[in-house]
């Protein structure tokens, strides 16, 4: 049924039926323009259930581009920092895109189906720049974000939900495998992939099979501990896996209305890793090396061990001279590290492991206002890294 | 006459009202004089049809600086603003085209037209806010000379090429091609579908006498989105009780500091003695005089109608003469005996609430621009409907609506001659039945048609050529080149005489800062 | 890297400003090689086989070849010179009426039809024009400068802005107001004569898709003037002998030049520039590549969009290059009862341009995609203009003619013949009997231009001439500087400051840009 954009502000996911009978507490946000839950129940019961059983979460918002064609390869080999004609068949790979002067547009996932088969999976849309991108290669690049639902089932029982579903072999997919699978005549990708840190897997098909594959799971998983997650949950797994978030920890898109470079490249996000300077041109690459090579870097970021249990959402930090040298961007208290950590953009010159840095957090208790100069620790991320995220195969528990 | 006052201002519209409220408040003696029996010059409430309220000129609301609704407590004062949320264009085939406020919602409705303009919009919109960004800091700004080597026009300069620069390289070369294009090449660069570029080029036509596919009307769009850059809930707006309601709140805060309003008091006359202003004289030869005259007339009506070439540097006068303010715009106020109906618009749509439109391609609007280049209205015009009385009932009677119906374009002459009355009523029957084509019954709801072209734009509210920004807004008359270079500082040639009109920076729309600027520029004079 | 390369340059397209970029390298001890995919040289100067008589591929007059460049490259050394240096020119109405006048004096004698009023305008008009155009010039000869970048370009910026400052407080301002505004307000503003100022108009919107109404046509009036001061001007054996002239001064600099060769592709190994390859296969290597077809084609083409970010891509097919002008040539037999009659028009350059309301009108039909039913027409009798022409029996009449869309609607064929008609009708009008003495006839379109020569759209100057793609902002203002941000591969053509019209002047600033950041290896 496609409703005229004047009968409905806000669309819904294909899930909506199951999702709104679940949501008790009526919180719901609007994620790309699609009704979404904030927390079903209780956020911490949610949370829970992603980090010691098993929990269900509806990412159908997600943009999802399906990408073919005899040049699909070499189109993201110029879209993408990474390079993709080293990503196999029914493989995932995190990747990341930029614009002319290496900034940052937006991070994502590629899927390989095939040779000249790909989806990519991002926050944000960016048709435009995928068709443009396209000119002078032989791609075919379609938008299916409606016609494809999506779930991610993620905890460490997510493996044995899936088994008991049905999905025979599940465990012997590894990190960042791809795989087809038939149930009650739908077919369904599941990758092993997610956005908490944990052992978790993301499940792909057509929209028509929404309710019968939540059906199942739900089902599947009701001696696993399985319960639907709101995005409130899945933010608080995202940070303690160390994942940064598309206008959270950085502005998508590529494009700053107002001056002072509010941009990031890759290089001032961590995402060193992704970017490959061998594998011949792509988008950004000549602005890139320049910083590269010209260190012109102007911010890191790092992760923070924040000390005492308040967190530090949007604190500035300083150093031990008081001079600011950059800012929170994702903070959280982490109910499974039993720590306050945060994932901050520092200038690219201070040396966090000697500077004294210090956030300026301000807290209210009983509406009186405190200002605590919490002092910080820089930490590896992820926060949170349990072996039974990488070990093949799956435990079943 | 034994009153003598500190500034006389001629001419009650807003930018008049506005100039002179500053000053009131700033404790200079003002007296506001007014040829017509009721004061707001274009921005005008006037029951020219029993229990119908007609805004007969200007008709929305948006442009209106804040930082004069706060210096003058306009919603104090009485102005209320009713937010609309979009505008809706309706396409021959009898489909539409609606824009939204929530931002999926509005990219949605684009896909169905085309999937990648809907995407598009974000990186079109992101580039229009930008631009918006630096213009708006100019606009309250007095343009700084760049022939001049005095301190604080080296400094004005100085400051604007800082904030140009802090924008970065490469948008300084999108910043100056962007005032230079045409509409057109800037939205080909964004947009495929032409329903979708003829919605959005409406916005670079308005009041201009150029076409889309000019270059420099892509500036012209700004003007419109200048209104939406504050974050204002319902950037636009109906004025309730129509856009006289903005006079009305101006000339309250003009009072309230002592300020006097004469109306019904044509001035005929810039008394200059000793090569200083010192007054004017009335139409029935009175004189009011004054140590400061400020006019909220055009340049040509001021410098080339009111005052003594004599008077005047030769070089000024020429240059005012070649000030470009053709006349391109009429309007139709119309009152109607019910609500009309646009089939082709959903019932539910709440676009219909705000603006309506019937050009569904930028080769429509540059079409309608041919015939007003060859001296002609358009014979299929750009119309921007809008029936405010669905939102305000103090605009018509119960279950009866007023609709105010902007055209472009209509040239200041026919073929070179004068407007006649056949003229008119032929423009006015083109617009009605344009509109006919959209709406059913529209014609026989039509109680009473005010058809307003440039002559009577020109004659009634004393706008030259009828043209509604005092001015065209293009490159050769923007910033310190508006109106003329050399007095873009809101002071003439004459010691004592201003000017606060639209004719000078920034130009029109119901915005107040020329008439904000000029304020300031007197009392800096005044040293108040 | 130890590669040995084959030149040190290769120019592809043989050019004006292939060869004029050429000529510059290889007087600075240069191997350079030009390749060229027609079989003689000259691009639009190229001579061509019509009927038996040879006539310039496109290139209808000199509208101001810089002159500093014949003298750098000793042309009349290599047989160039002028057979009418300052060709006088006539406007004409609907009823056969003519104005005659000169860009490039101020007699006003030769303006009879005009009103005194009109006369005695002219002057002061004309010469203020030239002394803006004297700004124009200043500019179309520098390298565009950045708006970032080092203390260079501020340098640049500053003897512009001094430039500007000389012309004294008024003009200066004069000067910022009109150089964006139309041609159509300036000349209502001093004119009365509706002919006359058609003619001015006509001089304004030659070659651009521009109307008298149409913003920045004073500027294109300006860089009109500013090549040679409003004088337009034809080489003794017609345009190609320029062509022949600067392959001879080529050659004797030893630039080696390789006809019939298309280029297929530049060849680019790790984000340099390493040589080309052509349409058979051979790969020619040299550091630097230049090309002197138009920016689109070259980057879009030669270089490939998989060299290039999306953004850039995004700017360059954001390029407007559409062509609008139409040439058309006529072979005329034995003139000499026909001369006698209008023997000074025969020498002279001829526009039909009734009013300025004709011409946008003629505009208007190309803005959707239909020619003009009326156009506005140049036309010139080159083999009469050229005393060395005169054993030849039979002559040519070439026309420019505005406006014919590069994207038409309807049959191409059908709009041929109705070009051709229409022209050949404005022609007669303007030569009584000139019909009659017609034996063959050639049209060429946008279309055909961009078939003939490679430059996408057709467009005389490559890229539309106006202020957003003008300086620092032609054609792109990251190719600005002539070079790609591919390594080693320069723009030298009309689509790079400050345009076409056979001024040479790109192919100069591009090669100054290339010595002064390619030392010799």
């Amino acid at each position: 049924m496609i409703m005229a954009p004047y009968e409905s502000q806000v669309l819904t996911t294909p899930f909506h039926p199951r999702t709104s009978a679940y949501c008790r507490t009526n919180h719901w946000a609007n994620w790309s323009g699609y009704t979404t839950v904030q927390v079903y129940t209780d956020v911490q019961l949610e949370y829970f259930a992603a980090r010691n059983s098993a929990a269900l979460f509806d990412l159908s918002p997600m943009t999802k581009y399906d990408i073919t064609g005899p040049s699909a390869e070499a189109f993201l080999n110029r879209l993408l920092t990474r390079d993709i004609r080293r990503l196999g068949v029914n493989r995932v790979a995190y990747v990341a895109w930029c614009n002319d002067d290496g900034m940052l547009i937006d991070d994502g996932t590629v899927f390989r189906f095939a040779n000249n088969r790909f989806r990519l999976c991002c926050q944000e849309r960016h048709l435009p720049w995928l068709l443009d991108s396209a000119f002078g290669f032989d791609v075919d690049i379609t938008e299916v974000t409606e016609s494809i639902a999506a779930l991610a089932l993620q905890g460490p029982t997510s493996c044995a939900v899936l088994k008991s579903a049905g999905f025979a072999g599940i465990e012997n997919l590894r990190p960042f495998d791809l795989a087809e699978y038939e149930l009650h005549g739908a077919s369904i990708h599941i990758s092993r992939t997610g956005f908490t840190g944990d052992l978790g897997y993301e499940l792909w098909f057509h929209d028509r099979h929404a309710l019968d594959v939540w059906d199942a799971l739900m089902e599947a998983g009701r001696l696993y501990g399985i319960t639907p997650m709101g995005s409130q949950a899945l933010e608080m797994t995202r940070i303690e896996a160390g994942f940064i978030q598309a206008n959270v920890d950085f502005l998508a898109g590529g494009r700053a209305t107002r001056p002072g470079g509010n941009l990031r490249s890759p290089l001032e996000l961590g995402l060193d890793w992704l970017v490959n300077f061998d594998k011949g041109h792509f988008n950004g690459r000549r602005a890139l090396l320049a910083e590269h090579q010209n260190r012109t870097s102007r911010f890191k970021l790092v992760g923070l061990d924040v000390d005492g249990n308040k967190p530090a959402n949007d604190a500035l930090l300083y150093d031990h001279r008081d001079r600011e040298i950059g800012v929170v961007t994702s903070a959280m208290w982490s109910p499974t590290c039993k720590k306050s950590i945060a994932i901050a953009s520092i200038k690219h010159h201070v040396d966090a492991d000697h500077a004294g840095i210090w956030a300026d957090i301000y807290v209210q208790r009983e509406l009186k206002w405190r200002r605590i100069k919490a002092t910080c620790r820089v930490v590896e991320r992820p926060f949170f890294n349990p072996p039974r995220r990488r070990i093949t195969p799956a435990g079943a528990h | 006459m034994a009153d003598r006052f500190d500034a006389l201002v001629i001419g009650a519209g807003h930018n008049g009202l506005t100039a002179a409220a500053y000053l009131a408040r700033a404790g200079v003696k003002t007296v506001v004089v007014e040829r017509n029996p009721y004061i707001g010059g274009a921005a005008v409430s006037r029951e020219l049809y029993p229990g119908f309220t007609y805004s007969n000129c200007s008709y929305v609301c948006s442009l209106m600086r804040p930082e004069i609704m706060r210096d003058l407590d306009l919603p104090r004062h009485g102005l209320q603003v009713i937010p609309f949320e979009g505008s809706v264009t309706m396409t021959e085939d009898g489909g539409y085209f609606a824009s939204y406020l929530d931002h999926d919602q509005n990219r949605r409705e684009m896909a169905r037209y085309s999937a990648r303009d809907a995407e598009a919009y974000d990186d079109y919109s992101a580039e229009v806010l930008r631009q918006c960004r630096f213009i708006k800091d100019t606009l309250l700004m007095t343009p700084p000379d760049p022939t001049s080597f005095r301190p604080r026009d080296l400094r004005g300069l100085v400051d604007l090429g800082r904030r140009f620069a802090a924008q970065g390289e490469d948008w300084m070369y999108d910043t100056i091609r962007f005032w230079t294009m045409s509409c057109g090449d800037f939205l080909d660069q964004y947009f495929e579908s032409d329903i979708i570029k003829g919605h959005l080029a409406g916005s670079s036509i308005i009041g201009t006498a150029l076409g889309p596919k000019s270059p420099g009307s892509a500036y012209v769009l700004l003007h419109h989105y200048m209104g939406e850059v504050d974050g204002n809930i319902g950037a636009w707006g109906y004025a309730r009780g129509g856009m006289g309601a903005v006079s009305k709140s101006l000339a309250a805060a003009f009072q309230e500091a002592g300020g006097v309003i004469r109306t019904d008091a044509p001035v005929a006359q810039i008394i200059v003695e000793n090569g200083k202003a010192c007054g004017v004289a009335l139409s029935n030869g009175d004189e009011i005089r004054a140590n400061n005259v400020v006019s909220n007339m055009d340049v040509k009506r001021t410098f080339l109608n009111c005052m003594d070439a004599s008077d005047l540097p030769d070089d000024f006068v020429r240059q005012v003469k070649n000030f470009k303010i053709r006349g391109s715009s009429g309007k139709l106020n119309i009152a109607l005996d019910g609500l009309p109906e646009f089939p082709s618009i959903p019932a539910d749509c709440p676009a219909r609430y705000g603006d309506m439109h019937v050009s569904d391609s930028m080769d429509y609007l540059e079409i309608a621009y041919d015939d007003w280049k060859s001296g002609t209205w358009s014979k299929r015009p750009y119309v921007d409907m809008m029936i405010p009385s669905m939102t305000d009932p103090t605009m018509a009677p119960p279950g009866k609506h007023f609709m105010s119906v902007f055209v472009q374009y209509v040239p200041p002459k026919i073929h070179g001659r004068d407007w006649a009355d056949a003229d008119r009523d032929a423009f006015r029957d083109t617009v009605i039945n344009r509109i006919a084509e959209y709406s059913p019954n529209f014609k026989d709801l039509i109680l009473d048609v005010e058809v307003r072209t440039p002559r009577e734009l020109e004659a009634e509210v004393g706008l030259t050529e009828g043209n509604i920004f005092q001015g065209e807004l293009t490159l050769d008359q923007l910033l310190f080149n508006r109106p003329v270079p050399g007095y873009a500082q809101y002071r003439s040639p004459v010691k004592g005489l201003y000017m606060c009109g639209s004719s000078t920076h920034p130009g029109g729309g119901v915005m107040g800062a020329p008439g904000a600027n000029a304020a300031r520029e007197i009392l800096r004079d005044l040293k108040r | 890297m130890s590669t040995r390369y084959n030149y040190d340059a290769i120019v592809i397209g043989a050019g004006h400003n292939g060869m004029v970029c050429a000529a510059y390298l290889a007087r600075a001890r240069r191997r350079v090689l030009v390749v060229d995919a027609a079989d003689a040289v000259g691009g639009a100067l190229r001579p061509i086989d019509f009927n038996g008589l040879s006539v310039p591929f496109a290139a209808q007059l000199d509208y101001g070849l810089d002159r500093s460049l014949v003298d750098d490259l000793e042309l009349s050394r290599h047989g160039f010179s002028y057979a009418v240096e300052d060709i006088g020119s006539s406007v004409f109405n609907r009823d056969g009426s003519r104005i005659d006048y000169a860009m490039s004096n101020d007699d006003t004698r030769s303006l009879a039809g005009v009103s005194k009023d009109d006369a005695r305008q002219w002057p002061e008009f004309r010469q203020r024009l030239i002394r803006f155009s004297g700004i124009i010039s200043d500019i179309a000869r520098r390298s565009p400068p950045r708006l970032g970048g080092d203390s260079a370009n501020a340098r640049t910026w500053l003897a512009i802005a001094l430039k500007l400052r000389r012309l004294g407080r008024s003009e200066m301002r004069e000067f910022l107001r009109i150089g964006a505004i139309n041609i159509f307000d300036v000349l209502e503003e001093q004119f009365e004569n509706p002919t006359f100022k058609a003619a001015i108009a006509a001089e304004a919107v030659l070659g651009h898709h521009l109307a008298p109404r149409s913003p920045n046509s004073v500027l294109t009036l300006l860089m009109r003037l500013a090549g040679s001061q409003g004088k337009i001007a034809l080489p003794r054996g017609g345009m190609s002998a320029l062509g022949a002239a600067l392959q001879s001064a080529c050659e004797s600099r030893g630039v080696t030049f390789r006809m019939n060769a298309l280029v297929r592709r530049v060849v680019i190994d790790n984000d340099m520039a390493r040589g080309v390859e052509l349409d058979d296969g051979t790969i020619i290597t040299a550091p630097t590549v230049i090309s002197s077809t138009d920016p689109r084609t070259t980057c879009l083409n030669l270089v490939g969009a998989d060299h290039l970010d999306t953004g850039f891509v995004r700017r360059v097919r954001n390029i407007r290059s559409n062509g609008c002008t139409a040439r058309i040539d006529f072979l005329l037999d034995n003139l000499s009862g026909f001369a006698a009659a209008s023997a000074l028009g025969l020498k002279r350059r001829l526009i039909y341009a009734p009013d300025m309301d004709t011409i946008e009108r003629a505009f208007n039909d190309s803005k959707y995609g239909r020619i003009s039913a009326e156009p506005l027409v140049e036309l010139v009798l080159p083999t009469m203009l050229d005393a060395s022409d005169r054993e030849s029996r039979q002559h040519l009449a070439t026309a420019l003619v505005q406006y014919v869309p590069y994207q038409m609607i309807g049959d191409i064929n059908m709009a041929r013949d109705t070009l051709l008609e229409n022209t050949r009708n404005i022609a007669e009008l303007m030569l009584p009997g000139f019909k009659s003495h017609i034996t063959a006839s050639r049209v060429l379109l946008p279309t055909d231009i961009e078939h003939g020569l490679g430059n996408h759209g057709g467009h005389w100057h490559h890229a539309e001439i106006a202020l957003d793609q003008f300086f620092m902002l032609r054609p792109v203002p990251a190719l600005a500087q002539y070079q790609l941000p591919v390594a080693g591969i320069w723009l030298c053509g009309a689509g790079c400051h400050p345009g076409g019209g056979i001024s040479g002047v790109p192919g100069r600033n591009a090669a100054v840009r290339i010595l002064a950041s390619v030392s010799l290896r």
